[in-house]
């Protein structure tokens, strides 16, 4: 027989039980995993259905991690005691046999219960296989990989264990020191730390294949322990500022502002300073307009120069904010982060502020008008939605590939929704975007968009009535593609930071 | 038993050394062992042994120096070149959860020798429980599985590391017998720190003290090289000065003067005998246990531990 199916059979037998436990978890996590777009009546049954599905996820996770640990500790590669060593194994083969385990107990039945969940979810699950198949290697290398690669090095279940929890705490350690800063790396779409995985990927893979193939551990060891610093150099190259300076350029001389942004202060909105966890905060009211039509802009990023009188001058780094502009524009706030040394330094007299957007500019490609959705419906750009009603109206989504940034507008009606065919008494437009996630993989390969529109609730004099979404008014959506990136800002002259700095 | 070939040897090591920071196990040993050979490494516990046989292995690298095995450097035997060895240790980490039946099926594939007449031969003479999980047999029936995993694709290699320690006698005969078996198609090399179980069956035996190899040899030739002496003297007389160092561990009690000749040769060892004790009236030249030459030469090395190579017996090292 084939010595990789003979080990592979060997591990089977072996370990059918704790596969069964897996597979049946994994399984369970697929059952569950509907309840995330299931509209609920009662809260708090949504909210157990919820947690039993963390729950499930977290035993499926803890699941791999006992059996990867187990098959690779099965024939341990550290020590010299092991009776297989001085057999004749064929170091590639045997890590095949290991692979081929974590392939066909791992893999197979997450894509199997993943196309339970596609399936349930309303797609099919065969034609976006790819799709399965990247989330399980994005999944494989940020989480079995790396825990393939400790087990190698490591002697039993107990010193992977320890091993995991100190590289827990360092990777703590870590988010921490890198959350002090900042401008720190986030992954999130464009600033996605492309060379992570890859070196993660690559470093992990370097390490079994040398442990396999010659057991010298210490050298597998030295590798796995540069290879986290390693992925904090690419991080700390990988820094915030840098990354958004490279994804939006600044705008040629001619090309035109897609958008027009102005400070908007009033009495009834002022520039107000506050200090949070020692750092102070100017919210600053603004006004964005002038989006062409058929186009949308997205801010997604700002920085802010403060230039004193004397000359003296200060540039923020670049901090986030998620500001999604229609053609109708818009309003919105800003809070000018910065540390409260600088704010006295400044705060002596009026200042020039120049504030600086990362802008993506979106084109308008389709514009659907369809029934609002009261059962599951497909919405174009989204996936399928159902509606939900409650303290907000809403859309539940459940979206599997390629979601697109889409913009939809819906009419509220005053008062309840009535069957008849009469016009309500008084309507007005409500709006939701919705921006494709920013995450890199998932547990699961179905997510579960909300849209919740604004321009609804009670009245602010108190009236009895709720302006509602009501089943069959128009329900507008626009799907958009993004045209291009690029920086775009406003100078404010002679501001003069707010006196008073409020502790919240 | 095939004849031994002494120009091919199946074991081979040059100078072979290992250290562990700056301990050093192994010392620059040279040892060849004949195609056949059953060659019996003997040494107390800390000498080098296992050490040495984890080097023969692959298990170890060495410090400095070289071994080869079956023809191939001891540093690349991997994978297929396991094909021809059996190994055995009593340190060896066994698949506890694997009943003896199942240890079996699964190391079948692995060999294309594989006898399956001889495995259920080895498994009836050794009474394997095949139903039975490794982990609930007693040592006696662990070894008993090892050796059956070990003998049944008939390895021209056999490597066994202290295989009979904590056996009972009746189970370290059956293991012997099962090895002797074996005997005639394969070389055997094997480590004990207890001589007499060696002694019976062992066709080359080296000693190893301290990480060197104090001499190496055919049985018989050991045999016959090492004489307990007595001789009776006229009237008593202190020892001489500058006794042979081949004369191991001289003593004299009254008349009597004792010693152990380790390069006896029989009317030559008499005449130097005469030579230096003139009165001499009877001198009486007794073969030796192996025990007691083991114990002579041990005695006699750490006496002279500032200058072990110094030793008569320790200059023979290849077999």
């Amino acid at each position: 027989m084939n010595q990789v199916l003979n080990i592979f059979r060997k591990d089977t037998h072996r370990f059918w039980p704790e596969i069964l436990v897996s597979v049946v978890i994994t399984l369970a996590f697929a059952f569950s995993y509907p309840n995330q777009w299931k509209v609920f009546h009662d809260q708090n049954v949504q909210q157990s259905m919820l947690q039993i599905t963390g729950a499930l996820g977290f035993l499926m996770v803890t699941g791999w991690w006992l059996l990867i640990a187990r098959v690779v500790h099965e024939e341990t590669l550290v020590g010299d005691r092991q009776f297989w060593i001085t057999r004749p194994y064929e170091w590639k083969k045997l890590l095949a046999a290991k692979v081929l385990f974590a392939a066909a107990w791992i893999g197979v039945p997450y894509l199997l219960a993943q196309s339970l969940v596609r399936a349930e979810a309303g797609f099919s699950a065969v034609p976006n296989g790819p799709v399965l198949l990247l989330n399980l290697l994005m999944m494989s290398t940020a989480f079995l990989l790396p825990l393939f690669s400790i087990a190698t090095v490591t002697q039993n279940f107990a010193r992977l264990t320890l091993t995991l929890l100190a590289c827990l705490a360092l990777l703590v350690g870590f988010a921490f020191a890198t959350n002090g800063i900042p401008h720190g790396y986030i992954s999130s779409n464009p600033y996605s730390n492309w060379i992570l995985y890859p070196l993660l990927f690559c470093g992990c893979a370097v390490a079994i294949t040398l442990q396999y193939a010659t057991r010298r551990v210490w050298v597998s060891r030295a590798l796995l322990i540069v290879l986290p610093f390693l992925l904090a150099l690419t991080v700390a190259a990988n820094r915030r500022q840098s990354l958004v300076d490279r994804a939006y350029p600044q705008p040629g001389t001619t090309s035109a502002a897609p958008v027009s942004i102005a400070a908007v202060p009033s009495a009834v909105h002022p520039f107000e300073a506050r200090s949070y966890e020692g750092q102070d905060y100017i919210d600053f009211p603004i006004q964005f307009s002038g989006v062409a039509e058929g186009y949308a802009v997205a801010a997604a990023d700002f920085k802010f120069t403060l230039t004193a009188a004397d000359g003296s001058q200060w540039t923020s780094p670049w901090q986030e904010t998620r500001d999604r502009i229609g053609p109708g524009g818009s309003g919105g706030w800003l809070s000018l982060q910065l540390n409260p040394a600088l704010y006295d330094r400044f705060k002596s007299g009026p200042v020039n502020l120049h504030i600086t957007f990362a802008i993506d500019r979106y084109q308008a490609d389709s514009v659907t008008t369809m029934p609002f959705p009261t059962r599951d419906q497909a919405v174009p750009g989204v996936g399928i939605c159902t509606a939900q009603s409650g303290f907000m109206d809403g859309l539940v989504c459940r979206s599997a590939h390629d979601p697109r940034f889409t913009y939809a507008a819906v009419v509220f009606s005053k008062g309840a929704c009535s069957n008849s065919s009469a016009p309500p008494a008084a309507t007005k437009p409500g709006a939701a975007w919705y921006e494709p996630g920013n995450i890199d993989f998932a547990l699961s390969s179905v997510w579960t968009p909300h849209l919740y529109f604004s321009g609804g609730g009670d009245d602010d004099n108190g009236s009895r009535y709720r302006w509602r979404v009501c089943p069959g008014s128009p329900f507008t959506v626009t799907q958009y593609h993004l045209v291009d990136r690029t920086q775009t800002g406003f100078t404010f002259t002679n501001f003069v930071l707010p006196a008073e700095v409020r502790p919240t | 038993m095939r004849p031994m070939s002494p120009m091919n040897p199946t074991i081979e090591m040059q100078g072979l050394a290992k250290n562990f920071g700056r301990t050093e196990v192994l010392r620059g040993i040279d040892l060849a062992v004949p195609e056949g050979a059953i060659y019996a490494l003997v040494g107390a516990n800390g000498a080098g042994k296992t050490t040495m046989i984890k080097l023969l292995m692959n298990l170890f690298l060495p410090s400095a120096g070289r071994a080869r095995v079956l023809g191939v450097d001891s540093r690349e035997l991997a994978g297929k070149g396991f094909n021809r060895i059996g190994y055995v240790s009593e340190n060896q980490d066994l698949p506890d959860a694997m009943t003896v039946g199942g240890l079996l099926d699964y190391m079948r594939p692995f060999y294309p020798t594989w006898d399956r007449a001889l495995e259920r031969q080895l498994v009836r003479q050794f009474d394997l429980p095949l139903g039975r999980k490794l982990k609930h047999l007693s040592r006696g029936m662990r070894m008993k599985a090892a050796f059956a995993s070990s003998l049944a694709y008939r390895p021209p290699l056999i490597v066994l590391d202290e295989p009979f320690t904590g056996l009972d006698p009746l189970v370290r005969d059956e293991l012997i017998e099962g090895l002797l078996e074996r005997a005639p198609e394969t070389t055997i090399f094997l480590s004990s720190h207890d001589l007499a179980e060696i002694e019976s069956f062992a066709s080359h035996v080296g000693y190893l003290d301290g990480g060197r190899m104090l001499f190496s040899d055919e049985m018989a030739v050991l045999a016959d090289r090492f004489r307990d002496v007595t001789v009776t003297l006229a009237a008593p007389a202190p020892l001489p000065p500058d006794l042979p160092p081949a004369w191991l561990q001289p003593e004299t009690v009254d008349c009597v003067v004792h010693f152990i000749a380790c390069e006896y040769r029989g009317d030559a060892t008499a005449r130097d005998i005469a030579a230096i004790f003139p009165s001499a009236r009877d001198i009486s030249a007794e073969p030796m246990p192996l025990r007691s030459i083991f114990l002579a030469i041990a005695k006699s090395s750490r006496s002279q531990n500032r200058a072990p190579h110094s030793t008569a017996a320790g200059r023979r090292s290849e077999a």
